[in-house]
């Protein structure tokens, strides 16, 4: 018995729930609900085989709380309740609610049905259903099969009896370009299995559509009940001849039970434990499940009575023609919108051919495609005022179960045309944009190049723009190093006039220099008396305009009273001292300073400003 | 040691003297312009190429080889020359119309998309000048600003409409630079189709199926490369893979580049 078949991967857990969050937020919005109510039923498949498993759905639109009606006995089929299932839909903030409670239908035997109308009576009202006929056709198990036989199943039979692929074209003889639904379907007998890949189906001289989602069901086979997986995708041959179409494949991993590991001769490939770790309990073994040959027929689509416009399009298309603005000047667009709906082969049908002659510029259309319906657009451009409509279009298909061509006819659509001149020189100078086909002869009427130049004009090296110039950049550079550098210059001289501390502290040192070199001159000369005059007068300076203090007041107190605070070494403070004592003490008694003191001093002196001028206080 | 300098004296001349020996770009461009007027554009052109060779360039240049791939029917190529020779000299009415006489008589692949107004002005300014042009405009920009901030420190009247003049130097400054760098990465990206007619491809495949067919002379944008694939986009907004070989880059790229 199959438990659980899951195809899709895990991660769809949280897409649910997100959508579950949603769903519940919606519950909770204040918006308006629809008030009517409509009854329709559906069902899952309207052509079915005696046995297979199909569903039966009953929706009621504009409610949510309808409990599951009672259906009566449809002929022909054993129905059971699924169950009901809600949905809650928003749209610019109208919500509707609607419940539809499913059944499974299983064809008893061979026939057409109806199903349906089914009557329902809610809040006074009745409701009556629409009706849907079912075929069924017969199978070779049809007859006497059980709805849940009971089978006795061979424990050796092989894993390839139990997950097979059969793939059924829905016709095997068809015509070139003709569309032939393909259903891929994957039989499941007792066995768990997961991560079921789309299937490869790669065919040679056919053109293969991608695979939609597959849909799951139950059917009997041969008295066999199985788990069914099917997959369709449409496919049509390019060219006639006998083909077959090649073994499709189906990957898939297989859960086995590790206590009821043999499986006949497939269990014993894989008696080893490589999977023991990785899904507790069970086994998991990779599976390939693939399918017969198919041998499928392809006619050529008849020569005769081929209208001269047919393209390839193949199946039922209804062809309809418009076009927009209908009032136009000389030379402005006119879209012309060609809509093919229907069903058939969209992918080979071609833009439909329009005769427009001169008196239109014609460009290339513009294709979108929508399900069952394929859309052309093109822009139309009148040359001329006398363009009084734009001339029927025709659309030539080939329908296969009717077997003959047929052409649909659209058309003509009048516009108006005004003259515009600058439409119309635009359009003959060639000054529009683009164009689609080249030009007529009469367009290009006494028209040609320009004459070649003459000279070579100034020749720069190739591919090399200005700024890649090292000159270029080099002079970028330099003035914008001038202006920063005048910049920087203005800024000083501005704060020097207006910061007058800053302008002392700048000054004291070229003060200092000078004072000292009058200070040297004395003491070249050996007069001590002006040497330590001059000393004293330097400090001063040096020290007022520094710490910006009044000259005239530098005594040996500012040693205590300015330089100590301000964190200045001890030693140099001590020199300092002593220089200031050596200047006061030349006043009485001057003979004792002779040249090598004199000497020290002005080592001292010059070590002093030295020490201020390189430490920051 | 002494006699070394008899052979290295007059290896300073060589360059002088080969310059005036060997014939100028002038007369090459003299001599393809002869096999023009004679009719022999094969010639003209591999004259004019030559030219090219030599790592030198100018829009007249690239607008005679384009007359000469016109006259020899290589009407994609003379696209191509005409499209460079927009970027050194985009306001040459002879170029402009030989440019679009070319046009008109190819096929092309797809509408342009619309633009709106702000869009077309811009595209307009960036095509009027060549970026050399926006790159000495801000230069002089530049220039402009420095000794308008210099000379606000001395001059009174200047500083009663500083800011307004400053502000303006940054709006043009704005503008011209956002129109060079687009011009810069649009001939960058731009490439025109020489071969008569190409596959564009979802994919860098030869078995790949074809998305939209490019016609000669077409314009698109590279926008990615997969060696020997380019990735397109069409005026129309569509992208698709194409051979190298059919599309010719407006401005040649390094490896580095591509």
């Amino acid at each position: 018995m199959v438990k659980d078949s899951r195809i899709y991967p895990a991660k769809t857990t949280a897409i649910f729930a997100v959508a579950l969050t949603v769903f519940a937020m919606t519950l909770v919005s204040p918006t308006s609900y629809a008030g009517e109510m409509d009854f329709r039923i559906s069902t899952s498949r309207t052509k079915v085989t005696v046995g297979t498993i199909f569903s039966l759905s009953l929706l009621f639109e504009g409610a949510s709380d309808i409990p599951a009606p009672e259906v009566a006995p449809i002929e022909g089929f054993q129905v059971e309740y699924m169950g009901p299932s809600t949905r809650i839909t928003i749209i610019n903030g109208r919500k509707t609610r609607s419940i539809t409670h499913m059944y499974t239908l299983i064809p008893l035997r061979a026939g057409s049905f109806n199903i349906g109308p089914f009557s329902f009576s809610y809040g006074g009202d009745t409701y009556l259903s629409n009706t849907i006929t079912v075929t069924v056709t017969g199978s070779p198990a049809e007859e006497n099969v059980p709805p849940y036989p009971q089978v006795i199943y061979d424990e050796n039979e092989r894993m390839q009896d139990r997950i097979f692929l059969i793939v059924s074209p829905e016709k095997t003889k068809a015509y070139v370009n003709e569309i032939i639904p393909v259903y891929l379907k994957l039989y499941i007998d007792r066995v768990n299995i997961r991560d079921v890949q789309y299937p490869e189906f790669g065919q040679k001289g056919f053109m293969v559509s991608g695979f939609e989602k597959p849909d799951q069901r139950r059917e009997i086979m041969n008295r066999i009940r199985y788990e069914v997986v099917e997959f369709k995708t449409l496919i049509y041959a390019t060219h006639p001849g006998e083909f077959f179409l090649d073994p499709a494949t189906i990957r898939c991993n297989v859960l086995v039970e590790k206590k009821r590991r043999r499986l006949g001769r497939f269990g014993s490939l894989f008696d080893d434990d490589l999977f023991d770790d990785v899904f507790a309990g069970y086994d998991i073994l990779p599976f390939e499940a693939k399918s017969e040959k198919v041998p499928v027929t392809i006619m050529p689509i008849p020569e005769e009575g081929r209208p001269r416009n047919f393209t390839g399009a193949v199946g039922e298309f209804d062809f309809t023609l418009g076009a927009s603005p209908h009032k136009v000047k000389v030379g402005d667009p006119i879209t012309l919108t060609m809509k093919i709906r229907g069903e058939g082969n969209f992918s080979t049908i071609m833009c439909p051919e329009i005769d427009v002659g001169d008196k239109f510029k014609v460009y290339p259309p513009q294709v979108s495609r929508n399900a069952g319906e394929k859309t052309f657009e093109q822009i139309l451009l009148p040359t001329e005022d006398t363009v009084k409509e734009i001339p029927e279009v025709s659309f030539s298909f080939f329908n296969p179960e009717l077997q003959q061509y047929r052409t649909v006819t659209s058309g003509a659509v009048p516009v108006t045309v005004v003259e515009s001149e600058k439409g119309k020189e635009a359009l003959l100078s060639g000054l529009l944009p683009f164009t689609a086909e080249k030009s007529s002869g009469e367009e290009l009427l006494g028209r040609d190049i320009v004459y070649i130049k003459s000279s070579p004009g100034s020749l720069g090296k190739k591919g090399k723009y200005i700024f890649e110039n090292t000159v270029f950049v080099i002079l970028n550079t330099f003035g914008a190093l001038f202006f920063l550098i005048m910049l920087v210059l203005y800024k000083r001289k501005e704060r020097i006039e207006k910061d007058i501390r800053y302008a002392r502290r700048l000054v004291a040192p070229k003060k200092a220099r000078a004072n000292l070199k009058k200070a040297k001159r004395f003491l070249e000369r050996n007069y001590p008396g002006e040497f330590y005059g001059s000393l004293f007068k330097t400090l001063q300076s040096y020290f007022g305009d520094k710490f910006h203090l009044p000259t005239h007041g530098i005594t040996i107190t500012v040693i205590d009273e300015v330089l100590k605070p301000k964190g200045a070494g001890a030693e140099v403070l001590e020199k300092l001292k002593s220089v200031f004592e050596e200047c006061d003490l030349v006043r009485y008694a001057v003979s004792t300073f002779n040249r090598e003191k004199m000497d020290e001093s002005f080592k001292k002196t010059i070590e002093i400003i030295d020490y201020f001028e390189r430490t920051r206080l | 040691m002494k006699w070394r300098i008899f052979f290295i004296i007059p290896c300073f001349f060589i360059p002088v003297l080969l310059a005036f020996c060997a014939p100028s770009a002038e007369d090459d461009f003299r001599g393809a312009c002869n096999f023009y007027e004679k009719g022999d554009y094969k010639a003209a052109i591999r004259e004019y190429n030559k030219i090219l060779d030599t790592g030198y360039e100018s829009g007249e240049l690239y607008y005679d080889l384009g007359n000469s791939y016109f006259k020899d029917g290589r009407l994609g190529m003379a696209v191509l020359s005409y499209e460079r020779a927009r970027n050194l000299m985009p306001r040459d009415g002879d170029l402009e119309s030989n440019y679009r006489y070319v046009l008109n008589r190819l096929r092309h692949s797809a509408a342009p998309k619309p633009a709106i107004l702000p869009f077309r002005i811009f595209n307009k300014l960036e095509f009027y000048f060549t970026v050399n042009e926006f790159a000495v405009f801000l230069s002089l920009l530049f220039f402009v600003f420095m000794a308008i901030v210099l000379s606000h420190f001395y001059f009174k009247w200047i500083r009663t409409y500083f800011v307004v003049m400053l502000a303006a130097i940054l709006i043009l400054f704005i503008l011209a630079a956002s129109l060079a760098v687009s011009k810069v990465l649009r001939v960058r990206r731009e490439a025109v189709v020489v071969a008569k007619e190409i596959d564009s491809r979802f994919e860098p495949f030869e078995r790949a199926t074809t998305h939209f067919k490019l016609y000669e002379g077409s314009t698109v944008s590279v926008v990615g490369s997969k060696p020997p694939w380019y990735k397109v986009r069409r005026t129309d907004g569509k992208v698709g893979w194409v051979k190298s070989s059919g599309v010719e880059r407006i401005k040649p790229q390094t490896k580095k580049a591509l």
